[in-house]
């Protein structure tokens, strides 16, 4: 699930969707905010597949527990690993 | 935080500052039949300070005195965690120097606003100026008539991106409603462009078109009045009327339903998204030990950490969806309640014509008219191609809904912070006016984006709304500190405390005070030497600190020191 494989594209591995929502974590944003900046993203380049919100939350999940963002004040932010 | 204010004017009035409240006094004698108006240089104090931070230089200003255009100003202040001295001369208004390096005007204002308000230089937030309106207003643009707006006449719309900066909002949603907004006023430009002769030639046949239509229609007027004439049932035109007028609210309230069907669905498909294979417990912690696997070491939280985590995204916008679900649904089944009546009453008079008799005539009088409509309407169509823009106006309509709906899921997802500044607000008015006047700062969606409403309640007078801008200000002062948005010092005229009771100035001061102690701020504001001295009667033990000394002797007494 985290990285692509037979059954999951690379376009749909957690990770690589992580890397996709901190991109749109350059600023802050609510949790709505947030899913739709990433799909808004993914359109604009064409990315066909479906992305759930379940999943997009277990790639949140999984940036959380990796201590990559938090949220403060009901905005999700980077947070940056120095801090 | 800001440490010294200089010149090399030799009688300028030096300030220097320190922690917590600062006041610029200027002393005044109470010998009563002076001329109060002599200019002590209250105002001028904060015009340099705000000319040291790139203000320009307008005409009325201070600066453009031919006596202090070559006068050299310095202010010093932390940026970026270090003391910096910034000078700056009116002879030279393109540049200034930090530390002796000079910059041009625009990298200036690019570096205090990285310094001062964490501006990162990407599309869409506020300019750093715009932003320093709101820590040193100026009087004389009518800084101080509204909590909200920095200068007279400025449009809700063109605060947004401030306001939400400052109070940690989302700029980008603001983004998105200027660009819609924008886009309709240009439409209603080209629309009333196209209305004068020169573009209607360039569009081509747009005049033939209407004098054709013109000619069609004088026909269908005539023929309209053969059928007004028509008595022969007596209340035929009233019913008829009536009728057309049912199946206008009808085609209305269909067109609306649409859209609002749409949205619905929308919202339902938004919500199985989610739910189809909602991701069991099982689903969390294999994801959990995966990441262990996959990157061992790297993992920081606990899984009971995440699996709150995950909770709580997930609530948060299921709870809004269902919301907006509900709301929707209850607008549909009101909208068809009346839809039902509205047809019902029009069939009753739909019978109630054709029992007439005279229908049939009436009807064939019709036929012709509707022959002529056809042909109207076919022209109405080709003239509307020349008018092409008139349907972007109704998609930016429902563009503009769809954005006041994620700013109010926006609010939704955080109503801690918004509540918290609330309450910041509400608490500042209480230490001012005790309970006897309910304060409140809402903030709602609104058609323009976010909506503030600063309050402070009763029988409001003049002096009641300055403390409202006071206590806004401080609110957000704090509120961009907190965030990291924000510099930590706030500069007032002594205008904020105009028409004041001298009671509610003193608690103002007290309460700036305490505020700076806590949130580690500095408030720095101009006052009448009397002014202090009353307020000090009530509360002595005030802490503050005179930062700089004016008087109003009209040679040497006034901040710049020169006369003229």
């Amino acid at each position: 699930m985290l990285l692509p494989s037979k059954a999951i594209p690379t376009d749909q591995a957690l990770l690589a969707v992580g890397a996709q929502i901190l991109i749109q974590l350059e600023r802050p944003g609510t949790v709505s905010v947030v899913w739709d900046r990433v799909l808004e993203w993914r359109s604009a380049r064409g990315m066909r597949s479906a992305l759930p919100f379940w999943w997009f939350s277990l790639a949140l999940d999984v940036l959380y527990a990796l201590g990559a963002v938090e949220q403060r004040n009901g905005e999700l932010m980077r947070k940056s690993r120095a801090a | 935080m800001l440490h010294e204010l200089k010149s090399d004017l030799p009688e300028f009035k030096e300030a220097d500052f320190r922690d917590g409240l600062n006041i610029a006094v200027a002393r005044r004698s109470r010998t009563a039949g002076r001329d109060d108006r002599n200019p002590v240089g209250k105002t001028s104090f904060v015009r340099v300070l705000d000319f040291l931070l790139g203000a320009d230089v307008r005409p009325g200003h201070p600066l453009r005195r031919a006596e202090l255009a070559h006068a050299e100003f310095g202010l010093t202040l932390d940026l970026f965690g270090q003391p910096r001295t910034i000078t700056r001369s009116a002879g030279n208004l393109a540049s200034a120097q930090v530390n002796e390096v000079a910059m041009r005007l625009q990298k200036f204002r690019g570096y205090l606003g990285k310094g001062l308000f964490g501006l990162t230089g990407g599309g869409g937030e506020p300019s750093f100026r715009s932003l320093a309106a709101y820590y040193l207003r100026d009087v004389a643009a009518g800084g101080f008539s509204s909590p909200t707006e920095t200068h007279r006449k400025q449009r809700v719309i063109d605060t947004q991106p401030m306001l939400a900066h400052l109070f940690a909002l989302d700029v980008g949603l603001v983004t998105k409603v200027r660009e819609v907004s924008e886009t309709g006023r240009d439409l209603r430009e080209l629309r009333k462009i196209a209305k004068e002769s020169v573009m209607g030639m360039a569009l081509g046949r747009g005049d033939d078109l209407d004098a054709q239509i013109r000619a069609l229609q004088s026909r269908r007027e005539a023929l309209a009045g053969e059928m007004v004439d028509f008595r022969v049932a007596g209340r035929y035109a009233w019913h008829r009327e009536r009728a057309d007028e049912l199946s206008r609210r009808i085609r209305e309230i269909n067109d609306h339903l649409v859209v609002t069907e749409r949205g619905v669905k929308d919202v339902e498909a938004a919500i199985s998204r989610d739910e189809d294979v909602l991701p069991g417990h099982d689903y969390l912690r294999q994801v959990f030990d995966e990441l262990a696997f996959v990157l061992p070491g790297q993992v920081t939280r606990r899984f009971e950490e995440v699996e709150a985590f995950h909770r709580s995204v997930v609530a948060n916008r299921r709870g809004y969806l269902e919301a907006e679900r509900v709301r929707l649904l209850g607008e549909i089944s009101r909208e068809r309640a009346e839809l039902a009546d509205l047809d019902r009453e029009r069939a009753g008079l739909m019978r109630l014509l054709a029992a007439d008799g005279a229908f049939e005539t009436y009807a064939e009088l019709q036929r012709q008219l509707a022959v002529l409509d056809g042909r109207l309407s076919e022209l109405a169509e080709r003239r509307s191609i020349v008018e092409r823009w008139g349907n972007s106006s109704r998609h930016l309509q429902m563009r503009s809904a769809e954005l006041e709906l994620q700013i109010n899921a926006d609010l939704h997802d955080r109503r801690d912070h918004v509540r918290e500044v609330s309450r910041m607000f509400a608490t500042f008015a209480r230490r001012l006016y005790g309970e006897a006047r309910p304060a409140a700062l809402t903030i709602e969606a609104g058609r323009s984006g976010y909506k503030f409403t600063p309050a402070i309640g009763g029988n409001v007078t003049s002096g009641v709304r300055c403390m409202a801008l006071f206590c806004f200000d401080l609110c957000m002062a704090v509120t961009a500190k907190r965030a990291g948005h924000g510099p930590d010092f706030l500069v007032h005229d002594s205008h904020v405390f105009e028409h004041v009771d001298i009671g509610q100035v003193a608690a103002a001061l007290a309460l700036a005070a305490e505020v700076c102690a806590a949130e580690r701020l500095q408030y720095v504001t101009t006052l009448n030497s009397d002014r202090l001295e009353d307020a000090l009667r009530i509360r002595p033990g005030l802490d503050h600190h005179l930062c700089a000394e004016m008087t109003e002797a009209r040679d040497d007494g006034g901040l710049f020191g020169v006369r003229y």
